[in-house]
């Protein structure tokens, strides 16, 4: 490589997916992908910065509008070989026609390693190995990348049959589903093409990995900042005994509801930005559950916990509601019922089962002097819900591939399922403690737990971020 | 090994924090984590070096205090660490004069009734005892429950007294800012009140400090006039009591009393003997008849003392202890909530981009293309059609197979197959093969047949061009679009995408007389 900096040409055919898998690779989803070929008309630099400083160079190319010219050129030409990109782009800079085959070979020129993408549904041709052959003349450092568009996989054979004869390394990378451990992959086969590079290849490995546990760590803090911010929020009302006190009550249901909703959105958002989607809204699965009302009676039928492992939790965090009864009190019962509430938490998770979603129940109203307030939020419940849409929302954002630009995944629930699908009711118990330490130390609004407590539960969302951005499932 | 974090470094720590957190809130940190990147990066630290969040936590505070100096702004902990050392040189001296002005207004001595021993030694010492034993008491106490603050007024009014100063110092510091610099430091109060509860042991040590550092101050100057009372005054002490002590008993108790210090002062020296307490008792009935001059001298070695170690000594220690605890509390000091673990975080990931940059112009500017190399134009005057085979379909899709799909193009027969696009044919030789066998065969026109899924590249509509150049401008030429093919069928229907695609390309190349069709309908 003559440049300063390490610089990987991505070329091939058009409408090979070059662009998606450079999308993927580099995170960007404001690259111009296209099922039209020839997208990509001009050469796009993707320098890879840590900490200002440019450590390597993608970039992407139009694809081969000449191969069979350009080969019958090449083999023709009989001057010095490392000559021969040089002259073959003087010859033809001025012919509109080989405009693009000289992008992409002005890279390669330059010195930098090749990775050849190529759709590995669809069967190898005569112009494939025409491409292959350029490259092979050119002496550059080449990766073959097979790009698995579809699902087809008939051709593979035949691929990797062929890609043996011209190239260092070999790598089936699909570029719409691809997540991070196979971009990691990806750039460790770089190291393949040539040994020189692996000191700055591992760099900058190290750097996406620690990168990406940085991303889940913010994850997890916005995440946490939600489960505060809404468990704790609480609205009022002035009520005067003239007044409607159901509709109020009704409209501070409202409110909170909508405040609830807001903040999700707000996390949402956050997190996309934290792991780059920034162009192109993500789209969730049509009858996704994540496309469901937060309040929705298929959201409380589908995520957070079971029954059973409510009643559980009920008897961690029911002294909250005894609470709510000595307030009511005027205090005079002396925290009576707080010592009780442990048994009526759990009693009155188990009777009631599903009318906890019934937003008195859930929200806890509080009805003194001449003002009503709904919230802190009294039903553990909406705790793992909030959780589990947060996990399942970013699972999705995090296996969303940067160059995917379809919609058209299978459904998170099926309309006649009825097991839990979210995250948190596959939790074991000591996960679900934390989860209700921290909901009554919120409650009692005891800093030193709640701090302990929320460490401990950053350090779980860290954890299943983890285990869901190595899932292929989403 | 931990770089001592102090006070006034926790509260700048936390006041720093706190004027973060609106960028946190907005939910984007890229800002916060370029500025603790570079400071870190600064440093010349590597993270493999894994620098522990208190390392972290002083570099970053470092670099943050040179940023605030450069503007000259002043932050809490060094208005912290202002108001706490006035504060303890205001109380030291304070309590040294008072405990100077109440000794010499107690040691006054006129030459008729001896000052009163027993009098000096319950308010000077026996009160001091009784408050130590308290305080000892209070600490057991606390140890044992694990209180988490020293559960006492007294050092609960002394904390809230110093945070009241601090606020209204920090107050007076802020009239020479701008508006939102006050704003700023109005975060302070806040931040005070949160750091109370995150560290509110660690804050009311420097009370219980400035507490052992008056009553220092208080025994200093006790110690300090009784000296100088024996030494430039003429002092007779006495002792006298209503309750029926016998002088034996006194004595033992004397004794008792002054054990710590007796083995370091001759026998007659460090306490009064049972003749010097006799020749010492003042009863005032009888007026100054039993007192005897060695008796009222005897005193004032036992006072020193007295005063020495159970006044100044246990505040000495207390003052010591108090400063280990605050000492080792912010040693101990975990580091780890979230705003530490958010900054260790900024702190040591890298910062990465790769983004597409700017697009690079292309290589060539529209020129004119190079000229084409004059084909020779025949006229196609006879019937049938040449079927241009690619070399992958060749042998899987003999011309008789084609025949039937052909047929609607209404040329007659016959149709004649012609291989293209091996890899070691040439694109002239093809031309040249092309322009014989339409000559030889009298043929009508030519039929390429194309993959469409493989997309329509400059290669391809070249092609189409010197074909049209070669046969002329209205004889027939057509493209016949097939599928991919499947295992045992090669022509199969065109996806409409492509179709779409290649009818569109074509398009472009201006031909009235270019047919594209599928070759295969569904």
């Amino acid at each position: 490589m003559t440049t300063s900096v390490p610089i990987f040409a991505i070329v091939g055919h058009p409408n090979e997916g070059k662009s998606s898998v450079l999308s993927t690779l580099a995170e960007d989803d404001s690259v111009r992908v296209s099922p039209i070929p020839g997208e990509t008309t001009e050469v796009q630099s993707f320098p890879v910065t840590i900490d200002g400083r440019e450590i390597i160079r993608f970039v992407d190319t139009p694809g081969f509008q000449n191969p069979r010219q350009t080969l019958a050129w090449m083999q023709a030409y009989n001057g010095p070989a490392n000559q021969l990109l040089p002259a073959f782009i003087a010859a033809h800079r001025d012919d509109p026609g080989f405009r693009d085959d000289c992008s992409l070979l002005t890279p390669v020129a330059q010195g930098a390693g090749v990775i050849f993408v190529v759709d590995g549904s669809r069967p190898l041709r005569n112009m494939d190995k025409a491409e292959m052959e350029i490259l092979r003349l050119t002496g550059a450092p080449r990766l073959a990348v097979i790009n698995s568009k579809g699902e087809d996989s008939r051709y593979l054979d035949d691929w990797h049959a062929e890609f043996r004869k011209h190239f260092n390394a070999i790598r089936v990378f699909n570029s719409s589903r691809a997540n991070y451990a196979q971009r990691i992959e990806l750039l460790e086969s770089l190291k393949a093409i040539d040994q020189q590079l692996e000191p700055l290849l591992k760099m900058v490995i190290s750097t996406f990995q620690s990168d990406w546990q940085a991303r889940h760590q913010q994850t997890a803090e916005l995440i946490l900042e939600l489960l505060r911010d809404v468990l704790d929020y609480r609205t009022t009302a002035s009520c005067s005994p003239k007044d409607d006190e159901i509709a109020i009550k009704m409209k501070l249901t409202q409110n909170y509801m909508d405040y609830v909703s807001h903040k999700e959105q707000q996390t949402r958002k956050a997190i996309r930005t934290l792991y780059k989607h920034t162009i192109f809204d993500l789209e969730l699965a049509p009858h996704s559950i994540l496309e469901e009302d937060l309040f929705s009676d298929k959201t409380w039928e589908f995520l957070g916990l079971t029954d059973k492992q409510l009643v559980l939790a009920g008897a961690i965090s029911g002294a909250t509601i005894g609470a709510g009864i000595d307030l009511a009190a005027g205090g005079i019962s002396f925290g009576v019922f707080s010592a009780l509430g442990g048994f009526l938490g759990a009693a009155g998770t188990l009777f009631k089962g599903k009318d906890l979603l019934n937003s008195f129940e859930l929200l806890g109203f509080q009805v003194g002097g001449e003002s009503i307030q709904v919230g802190p939020a009294r039903n553990i419940q909406l705790l793992f819900i909030l959780l589990d849409r947060c996990l399942l929302f970013t699972a999705q954002v995090i296996n969303w591939a940067h160059g995917r630009r379809d919609y058209d995944q299978k459904a998170l629930i099926e309309e006649a399922d009825s097991e839990k699908k979210g995250v948190t009711s596959g939790w074991d118990n000591d996960d679900r403690k934390v989860c209700s330490q921290f909901f009554q130390a919120l409650q009692k609004q005891d800093t030193d737990t709640l701090e302990k407590t929320s460490k401990r539960l950053h350090e779980m969302i860290v954890r299943q971020l983890q285990q869901l951005s190595e899932d292929r499932s989403f | 090994m931990k770089p001592p974090l102090t006070l006034p470094d926790i509260l700048d720590i936390e006041f720093l924090f706190k004027r973060d957190e609106p960028r946190l809130e907005q939910g984007d940190d890229t800002e916060l984590r370029r500025r603790d990147r570079s400071i870190f990066v600064a440093t010349k630290l590597t993270s493999a070096a894994e620098p522990t969040t208190r390392e972290l936590a002083d570099l970053w505070l470092r670099a943050r205090r040179q940023e605030y100096q450069r503007q000259q702004l002043p932050l809490p902990g060094q208005i912290w660490r202002e108001t706490t050392t006035f504060s303890a040189v205001l109380l030291f001296l304070l309590s040294l004069l008072i405990g100077s002005g109440m000794a010499a207004s107690f040691l006054r001595y006129d030459g008729t009734t001896p000052v009163n021993v027993s009098g000096f030694f319950a308010l000077f010492i026996l009160v001091q005892l009784l408050l130590l034993f308290l305080n000892l008491a209070l600490l057991g106490y606390r140890s044992v429950r694990r209180i988490k603050a020293p559960q006492s007024v007294l050092y609960a009014l002394l904390g809230q007294g110093l945070s009241n100063l601090f606020t209204s110092l920090l107050k007076r510091s802020q009239k020479h800012l701008t508006a939102s610099r006050r704003l700023d430091l109005q975060a302070v109060s806040g931040s005070l009140r949160q750091f109370r509860q995150v560290y509110g042991n660690l804050l009311l040590w420097p009370a219980f400090i400035l507490l052992q550092l008056a009553g220092s101050g208080f025994n200093l100057g006790v110690l300090l006039t009784l000296l100088a009372k024996i030494s430039f005054t003429d002092i007779a002490f006495g002792w006298q009591s209503t309750l029926p002590l016998t002088d034996a008993f006194l004595a033992e108790l004397v004794r008792l009393i002054a054990l710590p210090w007796a083995w370091l002062l001759p026998y007659d020296w460090a306490y009064p003997g049972l003749e010097q307490i006799i020749g010492s008792k003042i009863v005032l009935i009888e007026g100054n008849l039993r007192l005897t001059s060695a008796g009222v001298v005897s005193w004032w070695p036992f006072l020193l003392g007295g005063i020495l170690v159970y006044g100044l000594l246990p505040r000495l220690l207390l003052l010591g202890w108090g400063s280990y605890q605050l000492h080792s509390g912010l040693k101990n000091l975990p580091c780890d909530s979230a705003a530490f673990r958010q900054l260790r975080r900024r702190m040591l990931t890298p910062l990465v981009h790769t983004e597409a940059q700017q697009q690079i112009p292309p290589l060539a500017a529209h020129q004119e293309p190079t000229p084409k190399p004059e084909l020779s134009k025949l006229s196609l005057t006879g019937s049938g059609l040449l079927v241009l085979i690619p070399d992958e379909l060749w042998d899987a899709c003999p011309i008789d197979l084609l025949t039937p799909h052909l047929g609607n193009l209404d040329k007659g027969s016959p149709l004649v197959a012609i291989r293209y696009g091996a890899i070691e044919q040439s694109g002239t030789a093809l031309l040249d093969q092309i322009s014989i066998t339409l000559e030889d065969q009298n043929l009508a026109g030519i039929v390429v047949i194309q993959e469409a899924w493989q997309p329509p590249i400059r290669e391809v509509t070249t092609r189409l061009e010197q074909l049209r150049r070669m046969i002329g401008a209205s004889a027939p030429l057509a493209v016949a679009l097939v599928g991919r093919p499947v295992a045992d069928n090669p022509l199969t229907p065109v996806h409409s995408q492509d179709l779409s695609i290649w009818l569109k390309t074509t398009q472009a190349l201006a031909d009235p007389y270019l047919d594209v069709f599928p070759l295969v309908r569904d």
